[in-house]
């Protein structure tokens, strides 16, 4: 068998993490379902007392982390972490702020639909959310004035209410999108109809391609090692050493 | 849309060519992607106070408190699943005039606890401790090279239920001490293989066995067809294309 088909695998693999077949497990690439868990450690006290106690959690106010997720990253569930000495009510939920410019007016912020969860209980507890979809973009008309808004995300648990509750981390669910294709093909050889379209259209948004020539791709073209290196080299944005 | 990406990865060949290449390209340290080496660095402003904030001085370096003997402060670290701690190395600075203050590096692994749990548990991961006397003026310290695998979901304190887990830095300072930051190297790794082939042409003795078996568990790939996956076939740029888009999540403009 051919040896280089045989590692053919070996370059994305070395970027994808994943558990044997588990298929709640994470990894980092691909468009599996994968999660990440937040500490306390990470959120900041709007009130400016950020103090976790020396178990990792944290007391009351309202405590946001950012939310680092690629650019069309698809939300799926949000759960929280917190406990209670007494009982409270507690919310939790994505949120999305817009970076308001010079001149802009008051700072709108959005709850990401499907994203709130609330709760009240007494010890440790654990909800989440259901199950949604939120596509996260860093660019959103986030206050419905038809421009559109530069964005942060943010997680975020408020315990403005529930002085005594304490948060101990978010728990995230998501996964990698493909992008959604524009309305015209930009290789003559990729219509609409080929079976690769959304996927060569978004390499060759990303800079990755610019095809073979003459307004095509060449899509039944064998890669050669040349290309390879070009197409991992660009997506990878390798290498820059210490 | 499967049975398109099927027939698209019927041939694969010369994709794995580049495994060389990025060897090649990735022998230093300090890069994003490949599976070497790599710095992360956690400047004092990433860190919150557990006892006292804190004060950040114009040069980067936070101020412990003075009216206790030591103040802790903590930071999330962020890894990709899988990612593998290798050291951590403490940047400080003893600007008062007693030498000596002892201050405490260590990674630590947080069980998030669900509902009816008992005492929370932290687990200080082990040889990702560092301990030293930080002398007058500025200094750094390392532990030793370890060898830690984060996961999100391991059970960590072994009680038989998987937990949902998350890491962070703890630094405990000396009196009188400021640090800087903390340096944490890692690398990535490819996932363990699963016991069971997933392809009746991919054997676990494959020499790509690991590799083409994470890329089918990461979605990247559904083999050629059937059971299979013709590693040797060659590969289309219409089927590169599949790979690297579905496994990067290519491509999202504002």
């Amino acid at each position: 068998m051919n040896t280089a088909g045989r590692r053919i695998a070996s370059v994305l693999a070395a970027l994808a993490w994943t558990i044997g077949a588990g298929l709640a497990m994470a990894q980092s690439y691909g468009d599996q379902d994968q999660e990440l868990i937040l500490s306390a450690a990470g959120f900041r006290n709007q009130n400016l007392s950020n103090n976790p106690n020396s178990d990792g959690y944290s007391h009351g106010g309202l405590f946001r982390a950012p939310l680092p997720l690629p650019q069309g990253a698809e939300l799926r569930q949000l759960c929280l972490f917190a406990r209670d000495t007494a009982s409270s009510a507690v919310t939790a939920s994505v949120v999305a702020v817009k970076l308001v410019p010079g001149g802009g007016g008051d700072p709108a912020i959005l709850t990401v639909p499907g994203s709130l969860v609330s709760s009240t209980h007494v010890g440790y507890g654990y909800w989440c959310t259901d199950q949604f979809s939120y596509t996260v973009r860093d660019v959103v008309d986030v206050d419905g004035d038809g421009t559109a808004d530069a964005i942060a995300y943010y997680l975020q648990a408020d315990l403005t209410e529930s002085p005594t509750l304490e948060i101990g981390g978010f728990r995230v669910v998501w996964r990698r999108q493909e992008s959604p294709p524009p309305q015209s093909p930009t290789f003559g050889d990729v219509p609409i109809t080929d079976g690769g379209f959304a996927l060569i259209e978004a390499m060759a948004a990303s800079g990755i391609t610019g095809g073979c020539g003459g307004g095509n791709y060449c899509p039944e073209s064998h890669v050669t090692r040349r290309q390879m290196a070009v197409f991992l080299a660009k997506a990878l944005g390798l290498h820059w050493g210490n | 849309m499967s049975t398109c990406l099927q027939l698209l990865e019927r041939r694969r060949g010369l994709f794995g060519a580049a495994v060389l290449l990025l060897a090649a390209a990735s022998r230093a340290s300090g890069q994003s992607y490949g599976d070497h080496e790599q710095v992360l660095t956690l400047g004092a402003p990433s860190f919150a106070g557990v006892e006292g904030q804190a004060a950040l001085d114009a040069d980067g370096y936070a101020h412990g408190l003075f009216t206790k003997g030591r103040t802790f402060e903590r930071a999330a670290l962020i890894l990709p699943e899988g990612a593998e701690v290798l050291q951590l190395c403490f940047y400080g600075d003893d600007r008062d005039d007693h030498d000596n203050q002892s201050t405490v590096v260590s990674l630590r692994a947080a069980k998030m606890m669900l509902a009816g749990g008992g005492d929370p548990f932290v687990l200080i991961v082990p040889g990702g401790s560092v301990t030293s006397t930080v002398g007058a003026g500025f200094a750094s310290y390392c532990t030793e090279p370890l060898s830690y695998t984060m996961r999100s979901s391991l059970d960590l304190d072994g009680d038989g239920n998987s937990d949902s887990v998350a890491y962070y830095v703890d630094v405990g300072l000396g009196w009188g001490g400021r640090f800087g930051g903390v340096t944490v190297t890692w690398k990535r790794q490819v996932s363990p293989v699963p016991d069971t082939p997933t392809f009746d042409d991919v054997p676990a003795s494959d020499p790509a066995f690991p590799y083409i078996e994470a890329l089918a568990a990461s979605g990247i790939t559904v083999g050629c067809g059937g059971p299979n996956y013709c590693p040797g076939a060659p590969l289309t740029r219409r089927q590169m294309a599949v790979y690297l888009a579905k496994a990067l999540g290519l491509y999202w403009p504002n």
